[in-house]
Parts: C-alpha cells; sequence; structure tokens
C-alpha cells in the first residue's frame, strides 16, 4: 500500500501527481475463500479489516452487487454520536466514538472526522427530562454530556428560532464529542486497508442463492459465478431479508427508505449538527458548504431507493420551522436509501440458524457511526465463533428471550422507529 | 405519491393514511408456543415485490383496509374492506 | 376590550378587512360557529336508525353504505364521514340543547356525542376559493367532483379537516366551502387561510353565528 503523508503529496505535486496508485485492488473472485462477506458498506469493509488486523484472516472477499459505496454507507448524512439510553448501547457506541478519533492514523486516510458537537432539542418539559434521564445514563458510563437552557441553545446555534409559536425551545442536549465523517472517504478508507492487508473486493458480483447442504451454507451463487466458503457473513443492509430468505430463514426486519437533502453552498452558517425534537429534520453543514439534512423514514416498507414527495414536504417544512432562515435557500440534491430497521430499533450482529452464517443487520438510520465497532464485534464474531463483550445484547435471540433493546420504547413497528 | 383508493373514501393521498404493517399476520392462539408469537411479533416476510399491509385512514373516514402494494415500484394492486 | 362571545373567543382570523393582495376578486374568510353531534350507528340497529332519524326530520345520507355525502335539512345539515358514521351541524342554540334533541330522538339506535365546543368553522368563498384551498387541500374541488352535496374528512396543513359545501346548489361559480378543525389548532389554520389567499387577496369578515 503507497502510503499517504504531507510528504508524498508535495512530491507527487513536483512530479505532476503521475505517481499515485489506485487506492485499492478491484479483485475478479476467486473460487473459494475462508470468508465471503456479501455486501461492500461500511460494515462488510470494515469486518473484512478487522478479520484481517485483529485475527490475521486474509483469506476474505467482500462482494458487492454494485460498486463500492453507493449503498447507504454513501447516502448517509454522515452523523456520529454516541449519546443512546441503555447502558450497553452507551458502551457500544463510544466504543465506536473512540475508534472514530484515531481511525485516520489507523487507516492512513483522510475521513475528516469533525467533532464539531451535536444538540438533541427539547421542546417540552417531558422531553428535557427525558433528556436529563439519558444525559445521566450517559454519565454513569463517563461518557460527557451538557445539558443547555434555553439561551445556551440560542446562544451556541442562533439560527434556530427558540421562540417558535408551535414548538418553542426550551433548551438541549449537547454531545461535544459528536460531530460528521465524511461518509465514503469510510468506505475508500477500509477498502483500501482491507485490500492491502489481502482482501479480495470484488465489485459487480451479486449474490443470487445460498446454497445450503444440511445446516450449513455451502457458498454464494453470484451473477459471476459460484463462490465456495468456510463462513458466509452478510453485511447487506436493506436488502438483509432477501439474503436471509436465500438461505432458509426469517429476520425481525422491515426495510424502509430514509431520504437525504442537500441544499446549495453558502458560507459557513451552522457550525454543529442539529436534531430538531418536535418534527423531522436534522441538519449539519458540509465543508463544501450545503446544508445536508435529512427527517423521518417514508413509513412503510419500502425497497425503492428514493423518498417520496410527502416526506420530503414535512422535512422541509419542520427544517423551515426550526431554523426560518433556511427558507432562503434551494434544496439541490435528494436521495433515499433502503434500510434494515429492525423490530426493536437496535441492531443485530449474530449467528444464525444457518450454522456457518453470520449476520450484522438491523442498523435502520443509524449504523454509520457504527461501522468502526460494528466490524470489530461482527469479525470478532466470525474469527471466534463467539460474540464480542460489547456487542452481546446485540443477538438474535433476543427475540425469543425478551430481552429485546427498546430505547424509544414503541414496540416491534419499524415504521414508528 | 401514493393514491390510495379507500373503498369508504374514494381515491386519496397517502398523508391521509398511516401505514400499519403486514397484513399476512394471523395471531397464534393461546394453544400455541412461544415460538409462535416470536414469529408473529417479530419475523417478516419483508419482501421486495407484494406486500399486503394494513393501512388506516386516519385523515379520512378512520377505517382501517387492507392494501396490496409492490414495495419496489409502489404500484398499487387493491385495496379493501378486511 | 369586549369579552369574546361564546365559540367565537378562539381569534383565528385578524380582524375584519382586506388582507394580502388587491385582486379584483379576493375571496371572503369567515369564522362561524356551529353546535355539532357525532352520531353513530349502534351495532344492527340500522332499520331503527332510519326510523328514529325520519321522525327526527334529520337526514343520514349514505345511511351506512358510503362516505362523502352532505346534506341540509331545514337548520340542520348532517355529513356523512364514513360507514354509520355522521356529523350533525346546527346553528348555536342553548348550550347542550341541540345534542340532547338528537340523543333523545336516535335514542338506542345510535351514540351521540356533542363535539361542537371542540370545532372551529371557517368558510372560503368566491370565485377564486377553489384556488385558494388547492393551496393545501389534496381533494378535487371541482364543481362537477366535489358538489354542494359532498362532504369529507381531509388533511391540510397537517390538520384534520372536515369540508363541506355551504352554498345552495347551483352556486358553482362562487361556491361556499365550510371547513371544521379541532378547535386547538384552529390559530394554525387561519394562517394556513392567510397565507394560502395572499396572492388573491381576501375580505375577512365578522365571525358570525349564520
Ligand atoms: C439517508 C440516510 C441517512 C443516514 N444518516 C445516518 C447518520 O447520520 N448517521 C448514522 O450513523 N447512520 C446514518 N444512516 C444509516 C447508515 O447509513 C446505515 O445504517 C449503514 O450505512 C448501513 O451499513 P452499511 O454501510 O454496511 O450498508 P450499505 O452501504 O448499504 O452496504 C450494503 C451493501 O450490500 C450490497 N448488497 C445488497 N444486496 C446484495 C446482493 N444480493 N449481493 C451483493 N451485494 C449486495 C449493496 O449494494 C450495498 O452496497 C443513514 C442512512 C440513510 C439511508
Ligand atoms: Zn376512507
Amino acid at each position: 500500500m503507497q502510503r499517504y503523508s504531507a510528504f508524498r503529496l508535495a512530491l507527487e505535486a513536483l512530479r505532476g501527481h503521475g505517481g499515485w496508485q489506485p487506492a485499492w485492488r478491484d479483485a475478479a473472485p476467486k473460487d473459494r475463500y475462508k470468508v465471503v462477506i456479501v455486501g461492500a458498506g461500511g460494515h462488510g469493509l470494515a469486518t473484512a479489516y478487522h478479520l484481517a488486523r485483529d485475527h490475521g484472516i486474509t483469506d476474505v472477499a467482500v462482494l458487492d452487487k454494485g460498486p463500492l459505496g453507493l449503498g447507504n454507507v454513501g447516502r448517509n448524512t454522515t452523523i456520529i454520536r454516541s449519546n443512546y439510553f441503555t447502558a450497553p448501547n452507551i458502551r457500544f457506541y463510544d466504543h465506536s466514538l473512540k475508534l472514530w478519533e484515531n481511525l485516520e492514523r489507523e487507516l492512513n486516510f483522510n475521513v475528516m472526522v469533525s467533532q464539531r458537537g451535536s444538540l438533541n432539542l427539547a421542546h417540552s418539559d417531558g422531553q428535557r427530562d427525558l433528556f436529563a434521564r439519558r444525559a445521566n445514563a450517559m454519565r454513569l458510563e463517563g461518557v460527557a454530556i451538557e445539558m443547555l437552557d434555553k439561551d445556551a441553545v440560542k446562544a451556541l446555534c442562533p439560527l434556530i428560532d427558540v421562540d417558535n409559536g408551535r414548538y418553542p425551545v426550551v433548551g438541549g442536549f449537547l454531545q461535544r464529542r459528536a460531530g460528521t465523517v465524511r461518509h465514503d472517504a469510510v468506505a475508500w478508507g477500509y477498502a483500501r486497508a482491507a485490500s492491502a492487508r489481502g482482501v479480495d473486493i470484488v465489485q459487480h458480483c451479486e449474490v443470487t442463492a445460498i446454497p445450503r447442504e444440511g445446516a450449513r451454507a455451502m457458498g454464494v451463487e453470484t451473477t459471476r459465478g459460484f463462490i465456495g466458503a468456510d463462513k458466509v457473513v452478510l453485511a447487506v443492509a436493506g436488502h438483509s431479508s432477501r439474503l436471509a430468505a436465500m438461505a432458509g430463514f426469517r429476520l425481525p426486519i422491515e426495510t424502509h427508505v430514509l431520504q437525504a437533502f442537500v441544499t446549495e453552498a453558502v458560507k459557513p452558517l451552522l457550525d454543529i449538527v442539529v436534531t430538531y425534537g418536535a418534527g423531522h429534520f436534522y441538519v449539519s453543514q458540509s465543508d463544501k458548504g450545503g446544508l445536508v439534512f435529512g427527517g423521518g423514514t417514508d413509513g412503510y416498507n419500502s425497497y425503492a431507493q428514493r423518498g417520496t414527495l410527502p416526506m420530503a414536504e414535512e422535512v422541509h417544512a419542520a427544517g423551515i420551522t426550526l431554523m426560518p432562515a433556511l427558507s432562503r435557500l434551494r434544496t439541490l440534491r435528494q436521495w433515499g436509501g433502503v434500510m434494515d430497521m429492525s423490530m426493536d430499533g437496535n441492531p443485530i450482529i449474530s449467528t444464525t440458524p444457518v450454522e456457518n452464517l453470520a449476520v450484522s443487520t438491523g442498523w435502520c438510520y443509524g449504523g454509520f457511526k457504527a461501522i468502526p465497532a460494528g466490524g470489530t464485534c461482527l469479525a470478532h464474531l466470525v474469527a471466534t465463533g463467539a460474540p464480542h463483550p460489547l456487542a452481546a445484547h446485540f443477538g438474535l435471540n433476543r427475540f425469543e428471550t425478551g430481552a429485546v433493546i427498546d430505547e424509544r420504547g414503541v414496540g416491534p413497528h419499524p415504521y414508528l422507529h | 405519491m401514493l393514491r390510495i383508493t379507500c373503498p369508504h373514501c374514494g381515491p386519496r393521498d397517502e398523508i391521509e393514511f398511516r401505514y400499519r404493517g403486514d397484513a399476512s399476520l394471523s395471531r397464534p392462539g393461546p394453544e400455541d408456543d412461544a415460538k409462535a408469537f416470536q414469529r408473529y411479533a417479530y419475523e417478516r416476510e419483508n419482501p421486495a415485490g407484494m406486500h399486503l399491509e394494513w393501512w388506516l385512514h386516519v385523515g379520512g373516514c378512520r377505517r382501517a383496509l387492507k392494501l396490496q402494494r409492490d414495495t419496489a415500484s409502489h404500484v398499487i394492486g387493491g385495496a379493501g374492506e378486511p | 376590550m369586549s369579552k369574546p362571545e361564546r365559540g367565537l373567543g378562539w381569534g383565528g382570523l385578524p380582524p375584519p378587512g382586506h388582507h394580502g393582495a388587491l385582486g379584483r376578486d379576493p375571496v371572503k374568510l369567515q369564522a362561524f360557529m356551529r353546535d355539532a353531534v357525532e352520531v353513530r350507528l349502534a351495532p344492527g340497529m340500522a332499520e331503527a336508525l332510519r326510523h328514529a332519524a325520519a321522525g327526527l326530520g334529520l337526514a343520514l345520507p349514505g345511511m351506512g353504505e358510503s362516505a362523502g355525502t352532505g346534506s341540509a335539512t331545514g337548520a340542520v345539515t348532517t355529513l356523512g364521514l364514513a360507514p354509520g358514521e355522521w356529523l350533525a351541524l346546527a346553528r348555536p342554540e342553548e348550550p347542550g340543547a341541540f345534542a340532547r334533541r338528537i340523543a333523545s330522538g336516535l335514542e338506542a339506535a345510535a351514540s351521540v356525542v356533542e363535539t361542537g365546543h371542540g370545532l372551529a368553522c371557517f368558510s372560503v368563498s368566491g370565485r377564486a376559493a377553489r384556488e385558494v384551498l388547492a393551496k393545501g387541500c389534496r381533494l378535487d374541488l371541482h364543481p362537477a367532483v366535489f358538489t354542494s352535496s359532498t362532504a369529507a374528512r381531509t388533511v391540510i396543513a397537517q390538520i384534520p379537516v372536515t369540508l363541506w359545501r355551504k352554498d345552495e346548489a347551483g352556486a358553482a361559480d362562487s361556491p361556499v366551502f365550510a371547513l371544521a378543525v379541532p378547535l386547538t389548532f384552529a390559530q394554525s389554520f387561519a394562517h394556513f387561510l392567510l397565507g394560502a389567499s395572499a396572492g388573491t387577496g381576501a375580505e375577512i369578515l365578522p365571525a358570525s353565528k349564520d
């Protein structure tokens, strides 16, 4: 792997940038691998990297039906944070945040980690109480969080109309270590680091069947032929149920679409991530200057990978209610991603009814921030057969034992998570 | 944008409706075991194609209806009373 | 300051006068009052209800088969909003009197719930009324579709709305649309009406009992 550095950049500048090599190998599939990972999104790639780095397993292929980075890893709104409510989740997501803090050095890749802080707004006393409870739960786990009153919110982010008639802001909840990361760089950074350790990244290779022999998967049938595998890993986000069906089991997953939007670029306007507590809207400003924002899911099962108009309208209306100045901007682009919504709103990193097949799914609208920890934990599960202590609560069996993790208490209704 | 033909109100915009999930499930009886309830409460077919689902016409007649909809193309096959 | 009249204290629209553009065809916006009861057919009582309603002189459009029709007989307007479900509206009288009259007339054939104190009613009339409402209403309000005997529940500006026509049949040219919204949303709904009519202009009329 060609290392990136200021020195190399200067050198290449003098040589007219003729010496750069491709960041990763676009491999053709072999007949057989020790581990075949389906899905070259953030979780598939990070898992491959950690299999190689932490467990010395390099006979690994990561297959994707499309080009690298066009799944949710390149469609999300790039927010990282660990402001969860239940203790095991705070531990897992904060571990992920710590890995993000060192990821650029680790991967030798500029993924543009920006710890600009993330502010969640409260609009009623009840909501503020709930945030206080969440803040206390975080403090018990040693994670810093600040409760802000209305004036502090206004001082931190003057764009917010704290006195808006319908949903005045009464305060907020600020995690300063939270922020954003450039999403496609994450896919490329992990691909490059995994590829350098011998992992094959195979694009345009769609898995069409998962033939079984008894309780085991023999490998995967693909558009580029059969690929044998000792172990198969599914990391296909919104397509998890389809792949599980190929292997002969059902998941507690529904597929829903989440949209994102970007405005025209403007000068620095917003230097934190803000999440509205009364409507479907959250926003940050990218380094290019566009405001990147999103809201809730479209509300019903969908594999359409494009958003619908009513939610687009609702998100814009909520945004303008919260920050009236936004009405001066034009939205330039909009897209949707198909998400793996689990029945309790929490991820699944687990073994399955198929002995040698593991799955990472249920990431909902929040799996980007989890990529470093998710990859670590899934690699651990695949290599050792036992769940990583940080992700032991993400097993599929929780739906059988009743140990579901419902952060928000809405029950098994993905359209409400 | 979906246009759903409510059996009581006629064609209406999707914003008048709330989605209520998979309508092909049937609740296990008291004689069934915990596994059956787990399947009913949590496991879903989640097809990429025709899906039978519950919708509630909250913004109209407030009645529940069953809808056949393609989850990939959003084409609606039909709607009817439960 | 004078004390607001019962049912008209929710403010909603600004004081009478002109609002928005000075167009040739301003719409008329008006808040008005209604006593209201929700009538629901009791299971298996369709025949009894038909009978009792006839005795009261109360028209129950659709009679359980369909939603979406309205009818006015004398002072009472009845809107069929769902199978076996109607909203009956009348000009304000002594508090509770209308509901008592309907309830005692229908007896066990239906459940009758007084809802008037929870409703705010607006009318939008004039040649541009359809154009103004179309800014938020997703129903087809063309006179060929939304006739003077049509009624519907829908959603406008994220607010649940019951919509009917308050004009005499044949007034296609200058329809009078009536809209009832939950009282707590009255102010927000008035905002919508003002925004939607700013382009055509609006004449705001004093709140009325008629
Ligand atoms: C609009 C939007 C905004 C979001 N915002 C955030 C956010 O701010 N913060 C956050 O933490 N999370 C966010 N998320 C969630 C996050 O993006 C996802 O949870 C996460 O990226 C999913 O994991 P992944 O990267 O592995 O998935 P993906 O990148 O979707 O990877 C799955 C891959 O599987 C491939 N695949 C599918 N079927 C097959 C097949 N049959 N054969 C081969 N390959 C196949 C797909 O092509 C795809 O590349 C957001 C999601 C969306 C859609
Ligand atoms: Zn209906």
